[in-house]
């Protein structure tokens, strides 16, 4: 092979693997024009990776055929019609679209079978897991085959070998299709999806979930579907009623689509003691402090559509992150020893850092027990008159390490960015929060109010220095050892002064 | 009236691979195969009743395929092709003849897969059927992406020949 030939075959293979560059492609058009005998070579080697494809199925995966304004049972030899089909003709019509592609699928299943036994994925964790009897994606207990894989309970990690993460909780029902694709028929699953696999999906009957570098949860049941964007971006396809528009979620975003495809925003999001995965399905449920946060922002206030809150039980630590908005900022100790010992292990929210400028912001807490409730403010804002009148500073100050600042520009551009995230307590500290607290000792419902008015700049001039909302924890109320004197006791719900 | 009907759809049916390997072949390399499949399938679909049973299925069909793939290709950018329109006009009819027997080819392919090494069939399988990317499979095997690329040419180079050579053998 001398090295023309040579040149030809690693472009052809390049190009046909996903890998070359738009100056390869051009340089194999231009040897393909210059050497036509050559380009023999590629249509061969083109056509072997078409027919591994098709080989391999789904080409035509997702193929839902409009309703066509042509009368199939016309004779070649009349004049076609152009208007719409008669009743009879029309049912005709979607009967025959479904056998072409019932068809097609019977076809591509005859001959894709002998590898659609092929492993996928693999089990990598699980915890209490009872498996249906229809679980047919089951290959051996620990791999993954297409087909359905179905629980009644408990919770399991699938790693599938292109690259995602799945995490599935309670009582579920997945028919695994690919490993770009899974159709969830019931149950709540967290995907993890790295950039190599974008485009991965998974659909319900109300909605396809389509990633664009994320990684997202998504709940279907009782009639309705729920979305939540952890980090990145997804797409949401919505497909019940008039159905059809796409909507681009990013992170710290939420919405629930109901059975006539409605969306709306859904505000309160927990997650696990790791903050990893998405659950509602707690171990020990007794034990959490925060049952429920909402606000008064309505859809499309503050900038963004769906914004949520994500409550992570016993999840404060070092390095925890700190808003739902942001893929950076987190809450450490001001010095190495870290966090103070009475928040460590605390519930916590992580509230929603663009709400930060709203006058009239209410965020309303509900606590499932007698609790200490906290709330870190930013020191370089004056206190609210809510938080002063409600809550007691503790004297206890910690730090948000903030990282990179430059989101929102281009990747290209974020390069530029020399802040970095540091690891554990007294790193790379941006900004003080002092530490409040509130003793609530019959649990109950209470309301923090805004940010608080513009921060104190570099020059210590009001008005102009910047800010980020506040974060909010809990800790029953008996853990008192070690935490600071005693704030005076609330036991119901208070109006928060603004 | 509906055995015509049937008739059609077993044919657009039974032609899927072919389409699918034409279409896929002139777009070389390109995710939009089987997007302009289906809209192939449609156009096909919509003039069904222009179709006359008493000639070929196929060339009549590669037609619509081609106008589709034209359509796609003055629809994107030029640096998303490999093939000029000289170029293509000239290998238009080695795909057309490569692809009209394919029933045969994909049956020696089922053949040809099972002779792989472990080695062999595990990366066609990652490739293919798990739809890896090869940068994924590269890190994945801590090996270059241009290695992974290389070795799947030779598979691919060893899958052809051993179709020719199972086609030839069944010939005689």
């Amino acid at each position: 092979m001398d090295s023309l030939e040579r040149r030809f075959t690693q472009l052809t293979s390049r190009v046909l693997d996903g890998l070359c560059t738009d100056d390869e492609r051009a340089e194999l058009g231009r040897l393909a024009s210059q050497h036509p005998e050559l380009a023999a070579g590629v249509v061969d080697e083109a056509i072997l990776d078409a027919l591994l494809k098709w080989h391999s199925g789904n080409i035509t995966e997702g193929f839902v055929p409009p309703e066509f304004p042509v009368d199939v049972t016309h004779d070649a030899t009349v004049e076609p019609k152009h208007s719409l089909p008669t009743v009879s003709a029309r049912h005709f019509l979607w009967a025959a679209i479904l056998l072409l592609a019932c068809g097609v699928a019977t076809w591509q299943m005859y001959h894709a079978r002998q590898s659609a036994d092929a492993v996928i994925a693999d089990i990598v964790d699980r915890s209490g897991v009872r498996w249906a009897d229809d679980s047919t994606a089951l290959s051996d207990g620990k791999t993954i085959v297409p087909g359905r894989l179905a629980s009644l309970g408990g919770e399991y990690t699938l790693q599938f070998r292109s690259g995602p993460t799945v995490r599935v909780v309670g009582a579920a029902s997945l028919d695994i299709k690919s490993s770009m694709l899974i159709q969830l028929d019931q149950g709540q699953v967290t995907a993890q999806v790295p950039k190599s696999s974008t485009g991965f999906t998974i659909n319900s009957t109300l909605v396809d979930v389509i990633d664009q570098g994320t990684q997202f949860g998504i709940s279907v049941g009782s009639g309705r579907a729920d979305v939540v964007v952890f980090d990145g971006k997804v797409d949401v396809q919505s497909k019940a009623g008039n159905g059809g528009g796409q909507t681009r979620l990013t992170q710290g975003e939420c919405v629930q689509i109901d059975g006539r495809g409605a969306i709306s925003r859904f505000a309160d999001v927990r997650r696990d003691v790791q903050g990893r995965w998405w659950t509602d399905d707690q171990s020990d449920p007794d034990g959490h402090v925060i049952a429920s946060v909402s606000d008064n922002i309505h859809s499309g206030e503050g900038g963004k559509a769906f914004a949520c809150y994500q409550t992570t039980f016993e999840g404060l630590h070092e390095d925890s992150l700190a808003y739902s908005d942001n893929p950076h900022h987190q809450w450490n100790g001001l010095k190495a020893d870290g966090l103070p010992d009475f928040l460590r292990g605390a519930d916590y929210i992580k509230t929603f850092n663009d709400y930060r400028y709203m006058e009239y912001f209410e965020m309303k807490i509900e606590l499932a027990r007698p609790a200490n409730l906290y709330v870190f403010f930013d020191d370089r804002v004056e206190p609210p008159d809510w938080l002063k009148a409600n809550f007691e500073d503790t004297g206890v100050d910690i730090g948000l390490d903030e990282g990179p600042w430059l989101m929102q520009l281009d990747e290209k551009d974020r390069k530029l960015d020399v802040n970095t995230t540091a690891a554990g307590g007294g790193n790379s500290i941006d900004n003080i929060f002092s530490v409040w607290r509130r003793r609530c000792v019959d649990g109950g419902t209470v309301i923090l109010g805004n940010g608080g008015k513009w921060g104190i700049d570099k020059k210590g001039l009001t008005g102009k220095g910047g800010r980020t909302m506040y974060g909010v924890a809990a800790t029953p109320l008996d853990v008192m050892e070690s935490s600071p004197a005693a704030s005076p006791d609330v036991s119901s719900p208070v109006d928060n002064g603004t | 009236m509906r055995d015509r009907s049937t008739r059609f759809i077993q044919l657009l049916t039974s032609h899927q691979p072919n389409l699918y390997a034409y279409i896929a072949t002139m777009v070389v390399g390109d995710s939009a195969a089987s997007d302009l499949l289906q809209e192939t399938n449609l156009h096909l679909w919509t003039q069904a009743a222009q179709y006359d049973f008493n000639r070929p299925f196929l060339p009549w069909a590669f037609g619509f395929a081609r106008q589709r793939v034209m359509a796609f290709r003055k629809s994107c950018s030029r640096s998303r092709l490999v093939f000029d329109d000289a170029t293509l006009s000239l290998i238009d009819d080695k795909v057309m003849s490569s692809v009209s027997e394919i029933d045969d080819r994909l049956s020696a392919l089922q053949k040809c897969l099972k002779k792989l090494s472990a080695e062999q069939a595990e990366l066609i399988r990652e490739r293919y059927l798990a739809k890896t990317s090869v940068t994924t499979m590269a890190e994945r095997l801590n090996e270059t992406a241009h290695n992974i690329s290389s070795q799947l040419h030779r598979i691919r180079k060893i899958l052809g020949k051993c179709i020719e050579f199972t086609l030839s053998a069944e010939e005689h």
